[in-house]
């Protein structure tokens, strides 16, 4: 019989499974990504990290959430203009800023990673370094 | 010179700029302390949140018989959140603001030489209110609106003393 903390990564990787909510990903650390010359990451003009050809990689599975407006609760004006997926925390335990995540072909770049502390992370994502 | 009641925002800002978790609370909302921000033309983006805006909405203001003027101030604070768990964390954002307007109930103005004797700028506060309200609509926002009162006194028409 398996424990709570358990149950909470099975629950976890259920829920990014590409066959239920989630889809396949591909995620590169911003430190492997660096430009030496720079000593930060460059891209393309597409968005696409200079560096990423050699850099190693993980594949990953995440809910995305594509951009959208959102109302703020009791009227407070909220402008929400990022996308951003939900991945299992163990997936990204060192997830940094400038992190990139490629879904669905695109290039989107980590702003902040929040932890739930049941074995999820949010990542709020852009589309340009920041 | 500034009339009491700037000093006294002034001294509330301070206040709410004080929420830090070095200082014993639970959350830095003290980071992202906004006064008067138009969040209807300058709304929240994701990566200012959480913050706390303020206002001085209005006071009501009785003459007593001594020749002076009580003004009952009433403060509105919203603050909002994005955190994955959004209601679990407006109750600590929540917890933290009703904590920092306990700090000092009259609004005592910091001063940094030790002669001057620092100034009380409030006769007491009173909490009144707060509200709750989530969405969950593709992200999680929770926001809450609480209102306290904080009395001034001041000399009949006379913004600036109260002698």
């Amino acid at each position: 019989m398996s424990n709570v903390s358990q149950r909470i990564v099975v629950d976890a990787t259920k829920f990014v499974d590409p066959t239920l909510f989630g889809e396949a990903a591909t995620y590169w650390l911003s430190s492997t990504l660096i430009s030496t010359d720079h000593n930060e990451v460059i891209t393309d003009d597409t968005g696409r990290p200079l560096q990423i050809d050699n850099a190693p990689s993980t594949s990953i599975n995440v809910v995305f959430i594509e951009a959208f407006e959102q109302p703020a609760p009791l009227g407070i004006g909220h402008e929400n203009t990022g996308p951003s997926a939900i991945t299992r925390t163990a997936d990204v335990a060192n997830a940094a800023r400038n992190d990139v995540l490629l879904v669905g072909g695109v290039y989107y770049y980590v702003l902040k990673a929040q932890k739930d502390g049941t074995g999820l992370t949010l990542l709020e994502l852009s589309r340009t370094v920041q | 010179m500034d009339s009491r009641l700037q000093r006294l925002i002034n001294v509330v800002k301070r206040r709410f700029q004080d929420i830090r978790i070095a200082n014993g609370y639970q959350t830095d909302l003290g980071l992202r302390v906004h006064l008067w921000r138009d969040t209807d033309n300058v709304p929240f983006e994701d990566p200012e949140l959480p913050a706390l805006n303020f206002r001085d909405r209005s006071a009501d203001t009785e003459q007593r018989v001594s020749g002076i003027h009580d003004h009952d101030i009433t403060f509105e604070v919203e603050v909002l959140t994005n955190k994955f768990t959004v209601d679990h964390e407006a109750r600590k954002l929540l917890s933290d603001v009703i904590q920092a307007i306990g700090v000092d109930r009259q609004w005592t103005e910091p001063t940094d030489n030790p002669e001057v004797v620092p100034v009380k700028l409030a006769v007491d506060t009173f909490p009144r209110s707060w509200e709750f309200g989530v969405t969950a609509a593709g992200k999680s926002l929770a926001a809450l609106r609480l209102t306290f009162v904080i009395r001034q006194r001041t000399k009949s028409f006379d913004p600036y003393n109260t002698q």
